[in-house]
């Protein structure tokens, strides 16, 4: 992970302060987390469900019918 | 400005700019869909409502609101699980797909459009306003359009910015009061309604001003009210970078946005069918009590000068995050003032159009956003978030542009122009009203991007994660 960790963190206008605060943040998200991005299991919190996205898609299909039933 | 403010605007800066991690992480579905009802009512629901029920029946109203407002949130939920996942504020973690400088492209989009949100909540309640000087026989200046609801729309921006200087501990504040006054006094308002003139009066009304054609008529109202479903794109990263949980973040900004939201689009939409008029504040005068009136205006008074609060408080910390030396005063004048070039009525009467152009711009960003989450950023392509925070990392792709999510802007803009012409409402390829604009143009954004990152962009560059990637494979997975 060379590359990753030689990579400073490079904001305009950001004072070293902050600048070493977002770094440390940066190294405890890439320890903890990064590996299960690779395998897309989420990062800081929680994952989203599939059963969540289903439950979205079926309520927008229903409105969708209903509307289309409406102008039929 | 006093040091307990500047400490209060200084932590929330500082807060803005470092990533949220698990332990900063405060909200809950409940919360958020709280927070999105209070947001979320407000000049832009009521006005949408109005143009609804100005131009379709009552019972095409109800679905035509509800369509347009959650099918678009629905397209565009998954921004909510992305800073949720991250942890970024939303236009800093955004250089990962559109590149740092094509970034601030879109921070200026979304800063000077914003302007229009701020114009229509102070515009309106300066309509409330005159209605109500006129109600108690008050002077006539103060009474009439024209000063009388711009004097008072100035004074709502004033105020609305004044609280959002005072800082995040008096804006939660504000916001909690209003939320719960609202959603009470909607309700009651809603039951007067159907009380005084019933459901058989409401649903039998015509249209007062239906376009050419009925599929005109059905495609413009489904329009304007997806501009205002797809235009929560550009305000997601705000609220979910602190939420406790992906699917807290996907539903409570998906129904508090959206379901529980439109019931202020409805009820607007059977009062422009009754009224026949598209000020939602005519119905002050119409119900005929002292009571009603010194309640409406409170309403409309909480409810504008509340949003204008909440757009104007995450623009200037967005402004002042990406200019820290920037004073907080100098923010919030930079991300209000220019409102008040837009309150007057020709603005507020050409609502639709600026709807439209809202669901152009946050269609194509959010297209470009959810094809980047969906197919591109998989695996060793997800984000670096360390990338997200060096200007000179793989994001800054050519000088600082990803190039295919410029033509993905450009393709999905120039489509919707093609199909729908805001400013002359007419279609140069005839496909509107067949169609419509703002959604397939998100498809267009989504499609294009998708072909441009995989056929080009994708192979001139390093996978982000790749050394993760790699290291994983060798680490046992239950390490």
């Amino acid at each position: 992970m060379s590359r990753q960790v030689n990579l400073v963190i490079d904001l305009p206008g950001a004072d070293q302060n902050l600048k070493n605060d977002i770094y440390e943040r940066i190294t405890d998200f890439e320890k903890k987390y990064e590996k299960k991005l690779v395998v897309n299991e989420g990062g800081w919190v929680p994952k989203v469900q599939k059963i969540d996205y289903i439950v979205a898609w079926i309520g927008g299909l229903l409105i969708t019918i209903w509307m289309a039933l409406v102008f039929i | 400005m006093g040091r307990g403010i500047s400490n209060e605007i200084n932590n929330e800066i500082y807060f803005n700019a470092v990533p949220a991690s698990n332990k900063d992480r405060i909200y809950g579905m409940g919360d958020f869909v709280a927070i999105q009802i209070c947001f979320g009512i407000a000049a832009w629901f009521f006005l949408v409502g109005s143009l609804t029920g100005l131009t379709v029946n009552a019972s095409e109203s109800i679905p035509i609101v509800l369509f347009g407002n959650c099918v678009p949130l629905i397209l565009v939920a998954p921004l909510a699980v992305i800073f949720a996942r991250y942890g970024t504020e939303q236009w800093a973690g955004s250089a990962a797909v559109l590149g740092h400088r094509f970034k601030d492209v879109w921070v200026f989009i979304y800063i000077t459009s914003s302007f229009g949100w701020i114009a229509y909540s102070a515009f309106l309640f300066g309509e409330s306003a005159i209605k109500f000087v006129k109600f108690f026989n008050g002077p006539e200046f103060l009474s009439a359009e024209v000063p009388g609801a711009i004097i008072f729309a100035f004074i709502a921006t004033g105020i609305g910015a004044w609280i959002a200087y005072l800082g995040p501990n008096t804006l939660k504040w504000f916001t909690r009061m209003s939320a719960a006054f609202l959603l009470a006094v909607l309700g009651w308002f809603i039951y007067i309604m159907l009380n005084k003139y019933g459901a058989d009066y409401i649903f039998s009304q015509t249209p007062a001003e239906p376009m050419e054609t009925l599929a005109w008529s059905r495609a413009s109202a489904i329009e304007w009210n997806v501009g205002l479903g797809f235009s929560w794109a550009f305000w997601y990263g705000a609220w979910t970078r602190l939420a406790k949980n992906e699917s807290a973040a996907f539903h409570g900004c998906l129904w508090g946005w959206g379901l529980l939201a439109c019931t202020a689009g409805i009820f607007s939409a059977f009062s422009a069918l009754v009224l026949k008029v598209y000020d939602p504040s005519e119905w002050i005068i119409a119900m005929g009590s002292p009571i009603m009136a010194v309640i409406g205006l409170v309403m409309f008074a909480l409810a504008n000068i509340g949003s204008i609060t909440c757009l104007v408080y995450p623009m200037s910390i967005a402004y002042r995050s990406r200019f820290p030396k920037s004073k907080w005063g100098t923010s919030v004048i930079i991300c209000s003032v220019f409102a008040l070039i837009l309150e007057n009525p020709v603005v507020f009467e050409s609502y639709g159009v600026y709807l439209a152009y809202i669901a152009l711009l946050a269609g194509a960003y959010g297209g470009i956003m959810m094809s980047d989450y969906f197919l591109i950023s998989r695996g060793k392509w997800a984000w670096s978030l360390r990338g997200i925070y060096n200007v000179n990392s793989e994001y800054k792709y050519w000088h600082g542009f990803n190039p295919a999510a410029v033509i993905a802007t450009i393709s999905a803009s120039l489509f919707y122009l093609w199909t729908l012409e805001p400013l002359t409402w007419t279609s140069s390829n005839g496909l509107f009203p067949y169609i419509t604009a703002g959604i397939p143009s998100f498809f267009v954004a989504f499609i294009v991007y998708a072909v441009a990152m995989k056929v080009w962009v994708m192979r001139t560059m390093t996978p982000p994660l790749e050394e993760v990637s790699e290291d994983y494979r060798v680490i046992p997975k239950t390490t």
